[in-house]
């Protein structure tokens, strides 16, 4: 006892000597006071001293100071991809700013062949700027370019589909399953005119004793197998059998569940999920070894079922009446979160978060945030719930609620329709649908209203003034530092871009180029290089217009500009394909003398409307320097 | 009878006889209090606190004491509690020197009083904001124990971070 005593008046004492400064408190606390500062303070602070630095480098700092200031959780999905907290800091504030700004592009178009304004499944390329619709009706696909609406082209469907149940899509394959258990795909690159359709569609192999039986559920690998060997087509009957092709219709595999198969699933890697009535099973894609669990959601009507799986985490999340249920398992276990609703609240529709394929079929932890993976639901008392997948948290806990009000434009609907009609979301932000195109953008994190993301249609599309059209879908760029995306809704489309100029309007060029110009006026010669390399580009771009312009010569424009603007866009979008050294077609030998390159540049900056004279002149300079 | 009190001592054997409302402030004391006397209290109770002096543990009764019938945010709801400003008594009752006050956090740290820890940490955070690191290590007296090369990786490290 005395030595206890002792031992404690040591401490006492040392405490007495310890709490001098305040390096003399423990790191915890450090951090907890550096927690309260803004994220860029905490940049500055590695500066003073070791202590501070080692405190500034701990993850709880960084997520606390994420917390106070963008309001993230613990675990977030990363924008940057980074490691680094302060990268990935940055590169939030630089999005979100983007998403908030004023400047903004949005394109309008009709998309022709869709009579009936049913879009059922949408993909887009915002690489390749295309934009491929579905519909179920009669299995018609369209195509164009995403940005403006242009090159539309029609894959009709095929009165062999029969009565459609089921679908899935690639870029390049339809996969259509009927009511008679039959199954086909369709080549989409062979098919693009009516003659070629039916040889483009092969009738898959279907045993004898499916016949009959609906087919519930498709699932299409988004990069099949180039040697047509591995399972690429995957197919969920209502009797339970699974069915597996290769993308010769050949059946490489057919496994039977004492349960009607609901929904299927796969990342064509690794597993083939399926969701029965009462169970969820978990195939090996390799192996075929099958995993089950008790879902134990009461299934009644399977189209009011969500099912959606997150490869990265391997998780299943199913949706039903007010139940979100939540399964994430690995080799042997199986870990269920959950959220009940109130009980007069049902979830509509659920979504996955976008985002690029590394992070939704990996999970790196060491990232800035732990690589999260946000989902939404869509609720009947017309709100939206997001919530993480992988929050690592014992019960589903959402990240914020969101309840839309649309502007005074908003058509006037009836009481008995849904709010929201569809909804995007990516690391940033979360895009809510409503009526005739109406789209507003979210805070995916606080939830707080950031902007209107689109604008009224053009009066020529006539039937978004006339009716009352729910939006069909919302697509973001799944490049999480992307600020574009689209709208579908009936049989019109709106492209948006935000916060940077359109990159194939003329006019922007032109003022980046004289901006470049005015801010730089020292070092001349740096400067003048710079413009060099610009204008080359211009004189590039120049010259596959030209060529484009004689290509497609026989579309008709509203105007001139019209025109420039669409042939621009096609350059562009032939520029992002090409290689390099096929871009510049070989109009003459001269191209490659840089002389001739400045002279063409001259008499083009000449040519133009408004002549940048200060451009003019560095490039007459520079022509002397030569 | 009088009320039974909660006597709390001092690392130098201080004894401060406080309500239980107020010694309740201190989640560790309300614990203490609870589990040794699942009745509630009958007689006068003990609690020692030897890391805390008698000066250090006089300001934190003070606090305890002006609090007792305070209602402070739920504790897991961080985003109140980190978002809220400090309360203007506590910004006052807070203007001690530098020393004092790192002992008011540690022992409120020790105690589990988070609201007081709270206000104690922005107070501190206060003082950082808007210093440049030299009059940071002049502020708190800090030695700059970085060599010259550690320094400027550092600095390289920040730099395109600075100019946005």
């Amino acid at each position: 006892m005395s030595k206890q005593i002792r031992e404690e008046k040591e401490t006492q004492h040392d405490n007495q000597k310890d709490v001098a400064g305040i390096n003399d408190l423990p790191r915890e606390i450090l951090i907890k006071i550096f927690s309260n500062l803004d994220t860029l303070e905490l940049v500055k602070l590695k500066l003073v001293c070791k202590d501070w630095a080692l405190a500034v480098s701990d993850e709880t700092t960084w997520v606390n100071s994420f917390k106070k200031n963008l309001g993230t959780g613990r675990v977030f999905p990363s924008v940057s991809g980074s490691s680094t907290w302060m990268v990935e800091y940055m590169t939030r504030v630089k999005t979100a700013r983007k998403w908030k700004k004023a400047i903004a592009v949005h394109k309008s178009f009709q998309l022709f062949n869709d009579e009936y304004g049913l879009v059922d499944l949408a993909l887009v390329s915002f690489a390749q700027e295309k934009l491929l619709t579905f519909s179920r009706i009669h299995g018609d696909i369209s195509i164009c370019n995403v940005l403006n609406g242009r090159h539309q082209t029609f894959i009709p469907g095929n009165v062999q589909f029969g009565q459609i149940s089921s679908y899935a899509l690639n870029w390049s394959y339809l996969f259509i399953g009927n009511r008679n258990g039959e199954v086909f795909s369709k080549n989409l690159m062979t098919s693009t005119s009516s003659s070629s359709a039916r040889t483009s569609i092969l009738k898959f192999d279907v045993e004898e004793h499916l016949r009959n039986i609906e087919v519930w559920d498709l699932a299409i690998s988004p990069r099949l197998d180039k040697f047509k060997q591995r399972i690429d087509f995957i197919a969920a009957y209502k009797n339970g059998e699974l069915v597996c092709w290769n993308s010769n219709g050949k059946r490489v595999k057919s496994i039977h569940f004492d349960d009607s198969l609901i929904r299927i699933k796969s990342d064509f890697h690794k597993y083939i999920i399926v969701v029965g009535w009462k169970k969820l099973y978990k195939v090996d894609y390799a192996t075929f070894n099958i995993t089950e669990f008790n879902h134990d959601v009461d299934i009644e009507n399977k189209e009011r079922c969500v099912i959606d799986f997150d490869y990265g985490s391997t998780s299943v999340i199913l949706s039903y009446e007010n139940i979100i249920r939540c399964f994430t398992f690995d080799a042997s276990n199986i870990e269920r979160r959950e959220l009940i609703l109130p009980y007069n609240v049902h979830s509509v529709k659920g979504v996955v978060q976008t985002a690029p394929r590394t992070r939704t079929h990996n999970r790196e932890t060491y990232l800035a945030g732990g690589d999260g993976l946000l989902y939404a639901n869509i609720l009947s008392d017309d709100s939206i719930l997001v919530w993480n997948i992988r929050d690592n948290e014992a019960k589903i806990t959402p990240q914020c609620q969101i309840f839309p009000s649309f502007s005074k434009h908003h058509p006037r609907i009836p009481d008995e329709y849904p709010v929201i009609t569809c909804v995007a979301l990516n690391a940033s932000i979360v895009a809510v649908g409503g009526y005739n195109g109406f789209t507003n953008i979210y805070d995916a994190y606080t939830g707080e209203y950031l902007r209107e993301g689109s604008i009224k249609f053009p009066k020529k599309m006539s039937r978004m003034y006339e009716h009352v059209v729910p939006n069909s879908k919302i697509i973001l760029n799944e490049d999480s530092l992307a600020t574009n995306g689209v709208t579908l809704c009936g049989d019109v489309a709106q492209y948006f871009l935000f916060g940077e100029n359109n990159q194939e309007s003329n006019a922007s060029k032109k003022s980046k180029l004289s901006l470049a110009h005015s801010s730089s006026k020292n070092p001349v010669h740096q400067s003048i290089r710079d413009q060099i390399d610009d204008y080359d580009h211009l004189q590039e771009t120049e010259n596959r217009r030209r060529r484009l312009f004689e290509k497609y010569n026989g579309a008709s424009f509203d105007n001139d500009e019209d025109e420039l603007t669409t042939a621009l866009a096609i350059s562009e979008s032939y520029h992002q394909v090409s290689l390099p050294s096929t871009q510049t077609p070989p109009l003459s030998s001269n191209e490659s003398d840089p002389d001739y390159q400045l002279q063409l540049a001259l008499e083009l900056s000449k040519s133009e409307q408004t002549t940048d004279k200060d451009l003019e002149e560095i490039l007459r300079l520079s022509l002397e320097e030569k | 009878m009088p009320e039974p009190k909660v006597i709390i001592i001092s690392s130098d054997d201080e004894k401060f006889p406080v309500d239980v409302k107020v010694a309740e402030k201190s989640i560790l004391m309300k614990k203490m209090i609870e589990d040794l006397n699942p009745d509630g209290l009958e007689e006068d109770f003990e609690i020692p606190t030897p890391n805390v002096r008698s000066t250090v543990l006089a300001k934190v009764i003070e606090w305890c004491t002006h609090h007792k019938n305070t209602v402070f945010p739920d504790d897991d709801d961080e985003d109140a509690r980190k978002s809220a400003p400090v309360d203007e008594w506590d910004k006052n009752f807070l203007k001690v020197d530098q020393e004092m006050l790192y002992e008011i956090i540690l022992a409120a740290n020790y105690l589990n009083i988070r609201p007081l820890m709270d206000s104690g940490c922005k107070i501190v955070a206060e003082m950082i904001r808007g210093k440049s690191p030299e009059e940071l290590r002049r502020t708190f007296n800090i030695v700059n124990d970085f060599s010259p090369e550690e320094e400027a990786a550092i600095r390289r490290e920040n730099e395109w971070a600075e100019d946005r």
